[in-house]
């Protein structure tokens, strides 16, 4: 049962609950609505709106999603509305004094953070913006000023983008929730970088990550849960390739789902992971689940619908809901739609989460056979304007123009950030610049590297905009990268080869490519153009065909 | 008709059902080659999809595949029909050879036919011939060696002893496709082990030690024969011989010619002319290119030599 009415003009969702009162205040605010030059602005005044409440033995917590951020607290009347009172008062005036010290905070959380596996599907699914910033560090929190922020808190922080939730007996006396006028957000419009879906990226080794965003319905979540199930038995139990395997999905307030997959491996079975995942999804799209099965899983959501009901834990979601334009709808209302989900309505969200699948494959499986098409790590042109040639290999250059800068090897290769499509741009006292393009692609300048390299760096700084820029620390003199005084063969720190740690084969020079065990292309029936082969495990892994500008990148970081 | 009618390579002079189902294909009458296909072993009907795909009519197996993709029978035949297109774009020399344009081609079709492969293995989970193809199809696009061994899996749940898919093993173990000697004899002993008497899959240990061969005799031709001459190896070979060809119970299925040319080139290399004699003499007129062309010189002439020797 849900009661609703305003406190201080405030819309608020009521659930009669015995036993402890829980209260939250949650924002349609997010990761989402911000950018990467100031990302970690939500966070922050998440962080500025609690400073006050120092350690408590009550159970608060708070949180900036990609597009609501929460207040929760559970404990008596008096710990509620001293909690939610402070929040309020808070956020109407932040305590600026504070900014410096909550900054270093998020710092050092940032680096204690474990990030969740399917993280980088976020950046390549959506790119350097609005949903794809989950992929991203906090880098903006440097350059946040207390003039920003408190325009932030104002826009997003205020009565018109908030709804209250109260799960107890009743609302506790005293509440006051003075916060500024303002107004609704708006929910974000989801960016894409991909050209082409269904795609793959190859991500770390031992990992697999897949999402898809699907049109929001019940049986979407029925699909996730019987998804679950099957990389369960699949991956685990019928060929004991992956421990942890699982699904699960979130709603969205632009009406979509995203339903998100992952999976452990071994070392030595990554490549059966991808073949096995992939069967399990054309197993879901061509035939179906098994009516039973997704009988079983309805059953058990609405079970767990109906306890969470009941214990107002489903506050937190349907008050996201309102805040985003959907309707409102009770643990019953909810079960009765999971009720009439059919194992062919599971199998049409199926073949519409393939079609627009994301995969990270584990990165010593070769995913190129699945069909999906591969992420560009590439731009498809090139800007013209004024070229600063590597030093010491002239295939290599940088090109600014007035439209953008690219990163060019050879006639046929380039990274390219256009200067209206630049998210941030990381900038070190000693010129070294970093362009990050809102399809999250990077072009890396070092002025030491490139004829006149102080030259580009400075045409570079006087075309980005300066709100897109976020000062680094000055480096170690000695990590700063030095051209190469002679290239020798073949130690990785001139070889410019993706091989870590094959030998170099060439016999003229250090552009050579490298021979891992198998590949001289006699034992092969890889495509290796020249016979680079950088699998770990012998002759029948991927090749990098190409990839000059990849290495030169890798070159560049290196340095 | 063969151009010598001493030594008949021609697959279909052995396996009358693999002419009526080539026949049936031509003629567009998927019901004919259904019959053909349902009345063979599962371990024969993989062969005889193998074998009658490179000539099928494309078009017409789309249609049929399009038109019921539950019929396992048909996607498997057009996945290895459209594996054998890429294939033969590639050409079957070594990857220095290939150019990059047929490499495209190769992994183009090689894509196309995994897509309906990985649709019919779907749709038809117990059916090994689809895994079967998935085999090949998994070498092409290198998709990894516990990929491979995944789908070998699939394989072995639908039928233990599929002994075209396990001739498909012993070659992914090979050290040219990134295994070793060590796992293609350990794969090929447990196979044959397990195997019931008198089946195709008693020869594995013949075909693992013919690799071996093969890829000594290539700069040393003393170090295979001596290889060969073995005494583990000799005895493995003889007992893999009683396990299959030579057994009370075996059966000729689809694959025996070749398995019993293997044996015969074995025996003359391990200069044993009775046993020799006896294969050619079960053989009659049937033969395969394979061992024999890998020995220096034309395979009829060794063919013939050999049988000439043996008599």
């Amino acid at each position: 049962m849900i009661q609703r009415f305003d406190v201080d003009g405030v819309p608020a969702l009521f659930t009669p609950v015995d036993g402890q009162l829980h209260a939250g205040l949650a924002f349609r605010a997010g990761l989402a609505d911000e950018s990467l030059a100031r990302l970690g602005m939500t966070h922050l005044v998440e962080h500025l709106a609690l400073s006050f409440h120092g350690v408590a033995d009550n159970h608060s917590y708070s949180a900036a999603g990609d597009e609501i951020t929460q207040f929760h607290i559970g404990g008596s009347e008096t710990d509620v509305v001293a909690f939610l009172n402070g929040v309020c008062a808070a956020l109407s005036d932040l305590p600026l004094h504070r900014l410096a010290v909550e900054r270093d905070i998020l710092t050092v959380e940032q680096h204690g953070r474990q990030p969740s596996i399917d993280e980088p599907l976020a950046g390549h699914r959506h790119g350097a913006r609005g949903y794809g910033l989950r992929g991203y560090p906090e880098m903006g929190l440097a350059s946040i000023t207390p003039d920003g922020v408190r325009a932030w808190a104002a826009r997003f922080f205020n009565r018109a983008n908030a709804v209250l939730w109260i799960a107890g007996r009743g609302v506790p006396a005293g509440l006051r929730l003075a916060l500024p006028d303002g107004q609704r957000q708006p929910v974000p419009v989801a960016s894409s970088a991909l050209p082409v879906r269904p795609a793959y990226v190859t991500g770390p080794d031992g990992v697999l990550a897949w999402n898809a965003v699907v049109r929001r319905r019940a049986a979407a979540g029925v699909f996730a849960g019987v998804l679950q199930r099957a990389m369960f038995r699949s991956l685990r139990g019928q060929a004991g390739i992956s421990y942890v395997a699982g699904a699960t999905h979130d709603d969205r307030g632009d009406g979509t789902t995203v339903v998100t997959a992952t999976a452990d491996a071994l070392p030595e079975k990554q490549s059966a992971v991808v073949g096995g995942f992939v069967d399990v999804l054309a197993t879901l799209r061509y035939v179906g689940a098994d009516p039973a099965e997704v009988a079983a899983v309805v059953q058990q959501r609405c079970e767990g619908l109906a306890g969470a009901g009941r214990a107002g834990r489903l506050l937190p979601g349907q008050a996201a809901d309102l805040l985003t334009g959907h309707p409102v709808r009770t643990a019953e209302e909810a079960g009765a739609d999971l009720r009439t989900v059919s194992a062919a309505d599971v199998r049409e969200v199926a073949a519409e989460a393939w079609a627009d699948g994301l995969l990270m494959a584990p990165g010593g499986a070769n995913a190129g056979w699945t069909g999906l098409a591969a992420v560009p790590t590439r731009s498809p042109f090139a800007v013209t304007g004024t070229g600063y040639p590597a030093l010491g290999d002239d295939e290599i250059r940088i090109v600014v123009g007035r439209p953008g800068v690219s990163l060019i090897s050879g006639d046929e290769e380039c990274v390219t950030v256009a200067f209206d499509e630049c998210a941030a741009v990381l900038a070190r006292p000693d010129g070294g610049r970093t362009l990050i393009g809102n399809d999250g692609l990077t072009v890396t300048i070092e002025p030491t590297l490139f004829e006149n390299g102080p030259a580009a760096v400075a045409r570079v700084d006087a075309h980005v905009h300066p709100g897109l820029r976020i000062d680094l620390p000055a480096r170690d003199p000695d990590s700063i990268p030095q051209p190469p005084e002679t290239e020798e063969c073949c130690d990785d720190d001139c070889c410019d080869s993706d091989c870590c740690d094959g030998d170099c084969c060439s016999d003229d020079d250090c552009a050579g490519e490298c021979c891992e065990q198998c590949c001289d292309d006699d034992c092969c029936g890889s495509d290796c153009r020249d016979g680079d082969c950088c699998s770990d495990d012998g002759c029948p892994g991927p090749c990098c065909t190409g990839g000059r500008v990849g290495r030169a990148l890798r070159r560049l970081r290196r340095r | 008709m063969s151009q010598h009618p001493d030594v008949v390579f021609e697959a279909g002079a052995a396996y009358p059902a693999l002419v009526s189902l080539k026949s049936a294909l031509a003629r567009h009458d998927w019901p004919g080659a259904r019959a053909v296909l349902d009345a063979a072993t599962p371990g024969s009907r993989t062969s005889l999809i193998d074998l009658a795909a490179d000539e099928a009519p494309r078009d017409f197996l789309e249609n049929v595949f399009r038109d019921d993709p539950a019929d396992g029978a048909a996607g498997a035949l057009l996945g290895a029909h459209l594996t054998s297109v890429g294939w033969n774009i590639r050409g079957s020399g070594r990857a220095r050879n290939v150019s990059r344009e047929q490499f495209a081609a190769f992994h183009e079709w090689l894509r196309r036919a995994e897509q309906v492969l990985i649709e019919t293995t779907a749709r038809c989970p117990g059916d090994p011939a689809g895994w079967s193809r998935r085999l090949t199809t998994s070498l092409g696009l290198q998709t990894g060696e516990a990929e491979f061994r995944r789908r070998y899996d699939r394989v072995a749940e639908a039928d233990p002893h599929h002994w075209p898919a396990q001739t498909s093993m012993i070659q992914r173990l090979c050290p040219k496709w990134g295994g070793s000697w060590e796992k293609v004899h350990r794969f090929a002993h447990e196979a044959s082990a397990a195997a019931p008497l008198g089946s195709l899959s008693g020869s594995l240990v013949a075909k693992a030690h013919i690799e071996h061969w093969f890829s000594l005799v290539v700069d040393d031709e003393a170090a295979a024969i001596a290889y060969l001459r073995t005494p583990a190896v000799r005895d493995s070979i003889y007992d893999a011989a009683r396990r299959s060809v030579g057994a009370p119970q075996f059966r000729p299925e689809l694959g025996w010619v070749r398995a019993a040319n293997e044996f015969a080139f074995l025996f003359s290399e391990l200069g044993d002319r009775g046993a020799t004699a006896w294969l050619f003499g079960g053989l009659g007129t049937l033969a395969t290119r394979l061992p024999w062309q890998w020995v220096r010189g034309d395979a009829v002439e060794t063919i013939r030599a050999r049988r000439e020797w043996a008599r």
